[in-house]
């Protein structure tokens, strides 16, 4: 009796220990890698293209990508389409990008988007990516030497996205955000494809406007940093200066911080929106030997530097309310947050209202340093 | 008879991991939007109202059991028909727990394996532990919750890095009614689901111990609910809180601390767990002992393993989908739950009122 219970749990434990095992498991080798996906719509047919990574081993583990392409009627069929190619079902838990042709993006981007939030293998942190390709899967064909794959090269992009600031980085689950919630827009990088010797790279600049799910226009990178900038989502990336002063100099600013206040305000019946920025920069380069490191010279910098900044983003807004009608700049949240009875009236109006709107912007701009040295380089007799 | 008693602490911890259950995973106070933080605390308020009521009962009567005390009031038919009803809804929870717990491996885990496997398993884990009894629980209960505890915690101060304060404001933009329709919600998922302690709950260390165990352990839980609740709509959005699933799980995968602390919501997962463990055993012994007294059983363990695996051919086939899963808990649960969380609850506290009155005159006489 007393050996019985021993016997008992000694077998059970090298039943559970020998016996046990996830009910349908895949081995890494087993299993087809999605590092990036390009989608595009053909004939009523979506085309899949995924960029695929199998880790080789051996000394030095290198990473093979290839690209397979299937089509179907809806985008899980063109993924399950995939294995009459690949042999076996594709992962998706390390996707990194998504990227969408312009075509899709015009015609309304739900149907693609529901598959991929519905499904759990799928992260939500994948980066989306339109393409201004014709085909958003020639993206992908690129080379790229520094990079195994076009999916982790685009990857970076989008991580470095803070110190160029003229794309934004939109992951998944922002687009959806802004596109469910009331009030705003989404947007979304664009990319398109470069020469580089003999081998094309994809290279990212501009940003698309959406409204609702319908891409309807689209900005430049200039304008794409205001955007960020009056989202209050400027991180870094720099501001040149043009001939400041009248003295043919332009300066390059680089940005270290910019806080951002949006503030909506009744005038008179009319709603105003007013944008006070704050940068924190340095003066990163200066294409000149005038100086504009002293007192004076940083005067008159700073203040054509604060009228350029306030220029743009008012610019840009003008822009994309008489172009588009279409809010990607947060307002309808702002006047949500701070006037919630006026948004109760407006509601339903919304890109009327929009359209209307008067912009204040105001930019005010510290310089806080010149890098390392303190006078322009002086040329010698 | 050998007789259980928890300590007041281990009841505590009892009623929290109950109450935490289902409602880490599949959220409460549903419909409130953007103020389900003032819906949980709302509903919390209630619920602690609510328990008041219960622990009157069971101090009225002391160490008896709901079956008990009803059999002593209203006689064996009445009586005898509360227990049935009681019984129902501790067993009929269960499942739905249980199927909880089922759904949720299912879809985010292991889509292909069938949901019976890990419900058999999870059942069998609380046949056992409810056949060793409450003490046992109670002092796995105490042992765990530290566990859950850090995992809690953890999630929520990792959350911070993600929470987007826009997300909650403006305040009542919407007004009150979505609030208190989601504070209706949250009473009764999950805080006015505690009634299910009254059938275990005849084993505390003093006469009075249910005034503490009931409040504090409602109020801890429903602070530590409504933090989740807040760090779910702080994190995704109020759209997105509202058509996930199980937002918990989807809030904390969004964490992401210097690319060291990603993807961990796998330890919701395991709080699910610990805490759907304990709800089970408990609805599984309420039931065991309503049917036990209903028959005369003196010993309700006997009939736990019948009871457990009837719970699970319940749970297997009470919804067709996921989909009727949360309809049920959101739009339909709050009215079946009501009579057995409050009507009845009060109707019973208010006859042993006066049953208890009539009987202390009684009792001079003798």
């Amino acid at each position: 009796m007393k050996y019985e219970k021993s016997i008992l749990l000694i077998l059970l434990i090298i039943g559970v220990s020998f016996t046990s095992g996830c009910w349908n498991y895949r081995e890494i080798d087993e299993m087809t890698i999605v590092s990036g996906v390009a989608i595009d719509y053909e004939d009523e047919k979506f085309v899949l293209t995924i960029e695929s990574i199998t880790p080789k081993g051996g000394q030095d583990v290198t990473m093979t990508s290839d690209l397979t392409t299937a089509e179907g009627a809806t985008i899980f069929d063109a993924i399950r389409n995939l294995i009459m190619q690949t042999g076996r079902r594709v992962y998706w838990a390390h996707g990194k990008v998504i990227i969408i042709s312009e075509e899709i993006a015009r015609a309304g981007i739900t149907p693609v988007l529901d598959y991929v939030t519905r499904d759990a293998e799928v992260r939500e942190n994948m980066w989306l990516v339109l393409s201004k390709e014709k085909d958003a899967k020639s993206l992908l064909e690129g080379k790229d030497k520094m990079h195994d794959t076009i999916s982790v090269h685009i990857d970076d992009m989008l991580q470095s996205q803070k110190s160029i600031s003229k794309y934004n980085a939109v992951e998944l689950w922002r687009f959806l955000d802004d596109l469910t919630a009331d009030g705003i827009s989404p947007t979304m990088p664009m990319a398109v494809l470069k020469t580089k010797r003999d081998a094309k790279i994809p290279l990212i600049n501009g940003i698309a406007i959406f409204k609702r799910d319908r891409m309807v226009g689209e900005l430049n990178g200039i304008e794409a940093r205001s955007l960020l900038l009056t989202k209050g989502e400027l991180k870094g990336g720099v501001i040149v200066v043009p001939n400041v002063g009248k003295t043919n100099t332009d300066i390059t600013l680089e940005v270290f911080k910019s806080k951002t206040k949006v503030k909506p305000e009744l005038i008179d019946g009319k709603l105003m929106m007013k944008i006070d920025v704050k940068l924190d920069v340095n003066i990163a380069e200066i294409k000149g030997t005038d100086d504009f490191i002293s007192e004076k010279g940083r005067k008159v910098l700073q203040k054509e530097a604060e009228e350029l900044v306030k220029m743009q983003i008012e610019n840009t807004i003008k822009k994309v309310q008489k172009q588009w009608a279409s809010d990607v700049f947060d307002f309808g949240g702002v006047v949500q947050r701070e006037m919630p009875d006026y948004w109760k009236a407006h509601k339903n109006d919304w890109d009327k209202q929009f359209a209307g709107l008067i912009v204040k912007a105001n930019a005010e701009i510290n310089i806080r340093g010149s890098a390392l040295t303190s006078k322009p380089i002086k040329v010698g007799e | 008879m050998n007789k259980e008693v928890i300590s007041d602490k281990q009841g505590i911890t009892l009623t929290i991991l109950f109450v935490w259950g289902s409602s880490v995973i599949i959220g409460s106070g549903a419909g409130a939007k953007r103020e389900v933080w003032l819906a949980i605390l709302l509903g919390m308020t209630g619920g602690i109202l609510l328990s008041l009521v219960y622990a009157r009962i069971l101090y009225l009567f002391p160490n008896q059991n709901l079956c008990d005390i009803v059999l002593h009031i209203f006689g064996k038919y009445i009586g005898g028909l509360i227990i049935v009803l009681y019984s129902w809804f501790a067993f009929h929870l269960g499942a739905l727990v249980l199927r909880n717990f089922g759904e949720f491996i299912i879809t985010v885990a292991l889509p292909e394996t069938p949901m019976i496997v890990p419900m058999i398993l999870l059942s069998f884990l609380c046949i056992w532990v409810s056949k060793e009894g409450i003490e046992v629980l109670g002092r796995w209960g105490e042992l765990f919750i530290i566990f859950l505890g850090i995992i809690m915690l953890t999630t929520l101060s990792f959350s911070t890095t993600e929470v987007e304060i826009n997300h909650i404001r403006p305040f009542l933009l919407e007004g009150w009614a979505p609030v208190l329709k989601g504070a209706f919600s949250s009473l009764t998922f999950p805080f006015g689901e505690t009634v299910v302690f009254l059938m275990v709950l005849s084993c505390l260390q003093q006469r009075g111990s249910a005034f503490k165990t009931y409040p504090i352990g409602i109020l801890i839980a429903g602070l530590l609910l409504t933090a989740f609740g807040a760090r779910n709509i702080l994190v995704l959005g109020s759209e997105k809180a509202m058509v996930t699933y199980f937002p918990s799980y989807a809030a904390v995968s969004r964490i992401d601390v210097a690319e060291i602390f990603t993807r961990i919501e796998i330890v919701v997962s395991v709080s699910f767990i610990i805490s759907g463990m304990v709800k089970i055993s408990i609805c599984l012994m309420a039931a065991s002992r309503g049917l036990a007294k209903l028959t005369g059983l003196g010993n309700y363990r006997i009939i736990i393993t019948p009871v457990g695996l009837l719970m699970v051919n319940l749970s297997y086939f009470i919804y067709g989908s996921i989909m009727e899963m949360v309809e049920w808990a959101f739009k339909v649960w709050n009215f079946y739950a009501l009579p057995f969380q409050v009507i009845l609850p009060i109707g019973i506290w208010i006859a042993a009122e006066i049953k208890v009155r009539h009987n202390d005159n009684k009792e001079f006489e003798t």
